[in-house]
């Protein structure tokens, strides 16, 4: 598929994948404010107001920076490392509509490397502050992320079995042309996904978002020594990369009003890009409910929940064959 | 929008297996209690699907009682009579085989079943509800077996029975359709009376034995 | 031969077609009152008397079901539900006649047991009702004609026989009551797919069946067994095989039967040895009549001798080193049930022949040397063989039983053990199958050779033992077992004495005819 054709085509290229990554970048502090807010209520709180993450970014981008003696260009380097990737793997993946300027140039498994920069990297802040609680979230997220990243893999392979290609934009053209009919191997797919995306998202059962004891704290605990701007930009990239999976699982595994492709023609593309919405703030009300509803797991139990998805996935892909 | 029987089928196929790994990977009595309620609930609702689909009355029937039977009555006995057994007889601290590859091997035995299916019934032609049930019941007795013979509690391989009588279930009512009600009735009186007597066992064993631990279970032995 | 004949024909005159189909009904419903009975009373003595007499009722319409099978061939009742033929009759013979004998052996037995303090009033009465239910359930095995409701007998006894065994709350008991619960109940769900699938292969090829609903049954099965789908049928039977082998004790799947029938009460293990196994056996003969009508004799009867010639040779070098009286005994059922699935594997008329008339020799012989030797481990205090010396002077009448019993176990002419095993190897060598025939001969002659290694110095021998009503002045003459106890042993010891000779024709007719069930091969 070729990239740029004519002029007026490539011009439409460019300004629906610039729109995107905007408004991937401006939406996602508003969906951690939605679970925020679904969590409170469930809990017969009022909570905050859905757009109380925005707040706290401006109010952060503004403050001073406290940086340890102790750390060296690792620590300060991290966020924007972090942020940069989770941007850059925003840009491959069809989030609104179907179709990604540069899918062409990045698949699937790009992707999936450049969110493991960004955790790696996180991983070796932890440690560079050399404190105590920094250690410990970071041998955490290793033995977390030791399952995640195969659990990740083999659901990728599963829809890339079922689908066809790495490819994203045709990945989700073909989810979406594949309307409703249900292939057992996707399903299995979405379990596994799910599970996945707790983890890497660091929801309960696996990680809470909202602790600091130091009992409980996987990801906070890695970023406990930052402030100011380089808070601002990690919690900025941990809401788009938790947009970016959710609308990846939407539009793999639910692709129910998605357009088949770019070249429908703007009222149906904008009807799609108002499913996805829909669609990410209902699977992001799903987990909140969740999240609501579980405790954090005593972390030797978390890979058993681990091990389900990757029992889930060689099952789906165990069904791709039959 | 007209959904595809085949579809249903396969979307409650999909839904027994993942509860059977939701039920293998616990590790205590209570935990997989729980999960066997959930699989029981699944259950039903396949049996009501296939009813649905063939129209059968009997299958209803057979769907509810399983509901009543398998999701209430069983769980509500086993905790009633076990209520006094000491709590480390009931968590699986030491299997022979670990949880999490106890998982794995289920998702094998999946795989496997499924292909015994496909090469030994190749030639036969059966029905689409065989053609979607006969692999998950039997694959659902293999993972039953092996979940009974690796754990170490006597308590806790009452579960690999009890996934065993699922797909047993499941099997039955898929080929035979309700042939016959009875039948069914009975198979479920035959398992509700099998979990009080076995029940029953292992309360008394608990009060006659230092350990469940299986391995003192082993005095008879031929010299 | 004319005197049968005649009683026969004077007993079955009067009755009209519908009457086999009450007496099918009312010899399930005796046993079914007495059980309601034995709840009521809930006391020792009338539980005993309520059982005998149900007993002796079962023995009495049993014979009338006999009579009514040879003279009209086979009748159902409950519509189609329940259904009896020249087979089925045969397997009901040895229900009702080793229910009969221990239920008047329990009566001595478990009355010294209460007296000794081992049970009470309550385990004494749960004996009872288990003992009615067990033979309900049992009686229903052969009497079914929808394979799932044979099964679902057939997991109801071996819940009953579990609950049976359960009632020593001793260590050993427990343990082997919770491996044969285990181990049963998965042969038993094997045995329910094998079944489903062998009614789906019939329901996928016999419309009328599925509207009638007799999809399951097994006279819809029989008749359309050429239709059956080959693939289907051989995955169903082997199911089959293997789970209701597990039950039937057929190696390798017979693990939990040492423990079981080693511990169990002595009477149970009577019933569980001489009748339950044959009941298991019964269901897969059925399906092995249906199997080899759809993929021919030649894979199932592989099949049958391949387990018989397994169970053989684990029973004859378990018996050989065996220590514990009773795991012996149990082992000895192992093997003969070895020996039954061997004959119909050799097949043809002799074949068939031997195997029916096998099942009847050994629920004869086996229960006759469990009582012995439980009268005797009663007296002595302990089960080990080696610690029991000189039965005959202790015991005399016991001693003699005990003898008798062994030798007629381990197949010595002129007992009726040896009659059947002798026909069995006709039938073997006759059909060509010389390297199991041979296999057979050698494994027999380990078996005698355990038997008697270990029986002989159990019955000479000054008396020596562990119990205290045994020391080596006891008086000769003095048995100490009482009358209950003697006289189903008395029985039994005649019976094993003259069916080694002489096979009363009523018998034979009755076999012949459930030989013509399998369809194989015409009486020479």
């Amino acid at each position: 598929m070729t990239l740029f054709t004519t002029g007026a085509d490539s011009l439409k290229v460019v300004a629906i994948g610039a729109l995107q990554v905007v408004a991937v970048f401006a939406f996602a502090p508003l969906l951690t404010g939605i679970m925020r807010k679904v969590k409170a209520r469930t809990q017969k709180r009022i909570g905050a107001s859905v757009f109380q993450p925005y707040y706290e970014i401006s109010k952060l981008w503004s403050k001073d920076e406290v940086v340890s003696d102790y750390s060296s260009w690792v620590f300060r380097s991290a966020p924007w490392v972090v942020a940069l990737a989770t941007i850059t793997a925003a840009l491959f993946i069809p989030v609104f509509v179907p179709f990604s300027p540069f899918s062409a140039a990045g698949d699937v498994l790009l992707v999936i490397g450049l969110l493991a920069l960004a955790r790696f990297f996180t991983m070796l802040a932890g440690i560079d502050a050399a404190s105590a609680f920094g250690g410990i979230g970071t041998s955490r997220e290793m033995m977390i992320s030791s399952l995640v990243e195969p659990g990740l893999f083999l659901t990728i392979f599963v829809v890339s079995l079922t689908l066809g290609g790495t490819d994203l934009t045709s990945l989700v053209g073909a989810a979406a042309r594949s309307g409703v009919v249900i292939a057992p191997s996707m399903l299995f797919g979405l379990i596994s996904f799910f599970i996945i995306i707790l983890a890497e998202t660091g929801r309960l059962p696996f990680d809470n978002p909202a602790t600091h004891l130091e009992l409980t704290m996987v990801h906070e605990a890695m970023v406990l020594e930052y402030s100011g701007r380089s808070l601002a930009l990690i919690e900025w990239s941990q809401s788009t990369k938790q947009l970016v999976l959710l609308a990846l699982l939407a539009n793999l595994f639910l692709p129910l009003g998605m357009p088949t492709s770019i070249d429908v023609g703007l009222l149906p593309l904008g009807l799609g890009a108002l499913a996805v919405l829909a669609k990410v703030a209902l699977i992001s009300v799903l987990v909140a409910y969740v999240e609501t509803r579980v405790a954090k797991w005593r972390l030797f139990r978390v890979p058993d929940l681990l091990t389900v998805a990757i029992a889930s996935a060689m099952v789906g892909m165990i069904f791709f064959y039959l | 929008m007209q959904v595809p029987l085949s579809e249903v089928l396969t979307l409650s196929s999909v839904a027994l297996l993942v509860s059977t790994f939701g039920v293998v990977v616990r590790r205590g009595f209570a935990g997989w209690l729980s999960a066997y309620r959930y699989q029981s609930v699944v259950l039903a609702g396949s049996t009501a699907v296939i009813a649905y689909a063939t129209g059968l009355w009997e299958i209803y029937a057979a769907a509810i009682l399983t509901l009543v039977v398998k999701a209430i009555v069983i769980p509500r006995l086993l905790v009633r009579v076990t209520e006094s057994v000491k709590d480390e007889f009931k968590i699986e601290a030491n299997p022979y085989v670990s949880i999490r590859l106890s998982l794995l091997i289920s998702a094998l035995l999946v795989a496997l079943s499924y292909g015994v299916i496909h090469e030994t019934l190749i030639s036969a032609n059966l029905d689409v509800y065989a053609l979607t049930y006969l692999p998950v019941s039997v694959s659902l007795f293999f993972i039953g077996l092996f979940v009974m013979v690796s754990r170490r509690m006597a308590l806790n391989q009452v579960v690999g029975l009890l996934i065993i009588e699922n797909g047993l279930f499941l099997f039955t009512t898929a080929l035979t359709q309700g042939v016959s009600l009875i039948i069914e009735v009975g198979i479920l009186a035959d398992i509700l009376v099998g979990v009080m007597i076995s029940a029953l066992l292992l309360l008394r064993m608990s009060q006659t034995f230092d350990s469940f631990d299986m391995v003192s279970l082993e005095s008879l032995k031929d010299d | 031969m004319a005197l049968w004949s005649t009683i026969l024909a004077d007993l079955t005159a009067g009755a009209s077609p519908s009457a086999w189909s009450e007496l099918i009904l009312t010899v399930l419903l005796t046993p079914a009152v007495a059980l309601a009975a034995v709840t009521l009373t809930h006391r020792k003595r009338p539980a005993e008397i309520i059982t005998v007499a149900s007993v002796v009722l079962v023995v009495l319409q049993t014979f009338g079901l006999v009579a009514g099978v040879i003279s009209k061939g086979q009748f159902s009742a409950l519509g189609g539900f329940l259904y009896l033929d020249a087979f089925g009759a045969l397997v009901l013979i040895p229900i009702a006649g080793v229910g009969f004998v221990a239920a008047l052996y329990s009566v001595s037995y478990m009355g010294r047991q209460y007296e000794r303090g081992v049970v009470d009033d309550r385990h004494i009465v749960r004996y009872y009702q288990g003992f009615n239910c067990f033979v309900l359930t049992m009686l229903l095995v052969p009497l079914a004609n929808n394979m799932g409701l044979m099964w679902v007998a057939i997991e109801a006894t071996t819940l009953v026989s579990v609950f049976m065994i359960m009632l020593y709350t001793n260590q050993g008991p427990m343990e082997a009551a919770w491996k044969y619960l285990i181990v049963a109940t998965v042969g038993l769900s094997l045995a329910l797919l094998g079944i489903v699938l062998f009614t789906y292969s019939n329901t996928a090829v016999s419309p009328s069946a599925v509207a009638s609903g007799s999809g399951m049954d097994w006279t819809s099965m029989s008749a359309d067994a050429k239709l059956l789908d080959p693939g289907i049928v051989k995955i169903a039977f082997v199911f089959v095989l293997v789970g209701l082998g597990t039950k039937a004790g057929l190696a390798p799947m017979h693990t939990w039967l040492p423990d079981a029938h080693g511990e169990a009460p002595t009477p149970v293990s009577a019933l569980l040895s001489g009748v339950l196994l044959n009941c298991a056996i019964y269901g897969v003969l059925r399906f092995y009549i249906v199997a080899s009508g759809t993929l021919g004799a030649a894979l199932p009867s592989e099949l049958m001798i391949i387990l018989g010639l397994l169970s053989m040779g684990i029973a004859a070098a378990s018996i050989f080193f065996q220590k514990d009286m009773k795991r012996m005994l149990a082992y000895s059922s192992v093997e003969h049930m070895g020996i039954v699935s061997l004959a119909v594997g050799f097949g043809g008329f002799i074949g068939l022949f031997a195997a029916m008339l096998h099942i009847v020799n050994h629920a004869v012989a086996k229960p006759l040397m469990f009582f012995a030797s439980g009268t005797v481990s009663q007296r002595y205090e302990t089960k080990v063989m080696t610690e029991i010396k000189g039965v005959v002077k202790t015991m005399p009448v016991t001693g003699a039983f005990l003898l008798v019993g062994g030798l007629a176990i381990a197949g010595m002419p002129p007992f009726n053990i040896f009659l059947s095993e002798f026909l069995v190897l006709t039938s073997g060598f006759g059909t060509g199958q010389f390297l199991a025939g041979s296999l057979m001969i050698l494994l027999l002659v380990v078996v005698f050779a355990g038997f008697l290694r270990h029986l002989v110095p159990m019955v000479f021998g000054s008396p020596k033992g562990p119990g205290r009503a045994v020391t080596a002045d006891s008086r000769p003459g003095e048995d100490g077992a009482g009358k209950l106890a003697i006289l189903p042993m008395a029985i039994l010891v005649a019976l094993v004495i003259v069916l080694g000779f002489y096979i009363p024709q009523p018998l034979q007719t009755l076999i012949r005819d459930a030989v013509q069930v399998f369809g194989q091969g015409a009486p020479p």
